[in-house]
């Protein structure tokens, strides 16, 4: 099998995050078109200087990313619609890779955005696909909290696992969360009492193993490394990234993303080991998703995600492997495919060094994770990126 | 559209699937064409219904308000022995590890659903008794 050439000379700048709220009485073409001109402001370049467009959403419907080229009044010449949920942050940056490295754009602003009301996340979920509609929504209709549940009950009967395992991911993303501005949840505390004393959601899940639907955006724009010198922008490089879709399919139960299957070639692209990795953001819409990701992605042995994190300080500024550095989704919400954007776009304010009060000194490199897309009983996209901060 | 239980199945409470034709492959959830050889020749026919528990989860919440009164609500996930994992109401005191029996139940709108139970006869008999108070048709509205 062939493997993704390099990402030489592509530089990633200016992450945005914005508009995070519960609900929100504004489009979802008002969180990305939000997202595009603060990136365009930072970036200091004019509107038309932006020639592609990447854009993952759940609420957008019935416009599409063709649709908004005449509402931001843009001329483009390459557009993309990522569907991929929490994965479309990371493919987004590949496909637009592909794309600056080749010609057919120069500055591709790639952004996920949602709105969320009363009732949406409901609506959401109960036509989400074919396959969830018929064999998974009518069982007890608990949205995505019953797959997870689900899978969780067989990480923890296969691993070992406790609920304080999990705890442990909640309540050290809550910490770092109190120290990023924005986070929904960042004034509230958590201890470990409060996560073990929480009400049931659907077991073993409950309160704050579960995300909160939220409305939200995130981005950032992709261009040359030359450029992002030009414009002298502080920026980041990508040392290597892959995605795999419906990987392992034989196995009744998820216990593994598509992560084992090339995340070995993923360090030998980039050139760095785990060692290496100055911080991980991993795609936490529930915590086990969290321990899957660190053990695919080598920080861990298959199933030993709970001796990983009980052994690990997890806090930015703690002395193990800082992770989900601005609180993850647990504490800043679900902002539909935004939420897929949410872990690269904190790495590129830790790798630019603006990452403020939650700044984990010195980073150099980052690992980025992604996963998505429940379709009857788990995850089907897995994807993974190695960046670096970019050098003067 | 003849790939949801509503409305593509035969009136019966045995577990049926969709079956290609070509390969053999049973296929779960319903859809057109097999998921193994993209044949399109799917037929409805009778399955072993045997499974082993692989996960449970008991909702204390659900999004349609037809459950509300009928939580926590018992789901698992069941590997079936003929090949595909289904998601099933299941009868709430059953484990994980359990061998359980497929069959399909059915409401007043003809809305039909899986439904685990334990693979002894006084379960059979006595599993429907839990899922009665459920009005499927909301759910499958």
């Amino acid at each position: 099998m062939s493997t993704p050439a390099s990402y030489r000379g592509i530089a990633l700048v200016t992450p945005v995050s914005l508009g995070y709220s519960k609900t929100s009485e504004h489009s979802a073409s008002w969180y990305i078109g939000s997202v595009l001109r603060e990136m365009i402001a930072a970036a200091g370049i004019a509107k038309n200087d932006v020639d592609g467009l990447a854009i993952s959403s759940f609420s957008l419907a019935p416009d599409s990313v063709s649709f908004l080229t005449q509402h931001y009044d843009m001329t483009l010449r390459w557009l993309e619609q990522l569907p991929f949920g929490g994965a479309s942050g990371i493919l987004a940056m590949r496909r637009a890779a592909r794309a600056v490295q080749h010609g057919d754009a120069d500055i591709v602003a790639c952004i996920g955005g949602d709105t969320a009301g009363q009732g949406s996340f409901r609506d959401l979920v109960a036509d989400f696909s074919s396959f969830s509609n018929s064999a998974s929504y009518p069982y007890g209709s608990g949205g995505p909290n019953t797959a997870f549940a689900l899978i969780t009950r067989h990480y923890m009967d296969t691993t070992g696992a406790t609920r304080e395992d999990f705890g442990r991911l909640a309540v050290s993303q809550r910490y770092n969360a109190q120290h990023f501005k924005g986070a929904l949840l960042g004034d509230k505390p958590l201890s470990m009492q409060d996560y073990l004393a929480a009400r049931s959601i659907c077991t073993p899940l409950h309160l704050f193993d579960c995300v909160m639907p939220c409305a939200g955006g995130e981005g950032f724009l992709l261009m040359s490394e030359e450029r992002a010198r030009a414009l002298d922008l502080p920026f980041v490089t990508i040392l290597a990234a892959d995605e795999r879709h419906n990987a392992f399919p034989d196995d009744p139960m998820q216990l593994r993303g598509g992560w084992p299957l090339f995340v070995e070639q993923l360090y030998a692209d980039a050139g760095v080991t785990t060692d290496d990795i100055d911080l991980v953001q991993t795609y936490d819409d529930y915590p086990v998703i969290s321990m899957l990701q660190l053990e695919g992605l080598g920080f861990c042995e298959e199933g030993k995600g709970p001796d990983y994190v009980r052994a690990t300080d997890l806090r930015f500024d703690g002395v193990g492997l800082p992770h989900n550095t601005s609180g993850g989704q647990l504490s800043n919400g679900q902002a539909g495919a935004a939420a897929g954007y949410l872990g690269l776009v904190e790495s590129l304010r830790q790798l630019t060094g603006t990452a403020l009060s939650n700044q984990v000194p010195g980073a150099q490199h980052a690992m980025v994770s992604g996963y998505g897309m429940i379709n009857y009983d788990r995850g089907l996209c897995s994807a993974a990126t190695i960046l670096a901060r970019g050098t003067d | 559209m003849a790939t949801t239980f509503s409305t593509g199945l035969p009136n019966a409470t045995e577990l049926m699937l969709q079956c290609c034709s070509k390969c053999q492959q049973v296929n779960y959830p319903p859809r057109e064409l097999c998921g193994h050889c993209l044949a399109d020749d799917l037929q409805w026919q009778r399955v072993d219904n045997t499974g082993v528990v692989q996960s449970v989860a008991q909702l204390h919440y659900s999004l349609e308000p037809a459950y509300a009164d009928h939580l926590p609500w018992t789901v698992g996930s069941i590997k079936l022995n003929c090949g595909p994992v289904v998601l099933a109401h299941l009868q709430p005191d059953i484990i994980c590890g359990a061998t359980v029996k497929l069959k399909l139940v059915q409401d007043q709108a003809a809305n039909r659903m899986l439904v685990a139970t334990g693979d002894d006869s006084a379960s059979e008999k006595s599993a429907p008794t839990w899922l009665e108070a459920i009005n499927f048709k909301e759910i499958l509205a």
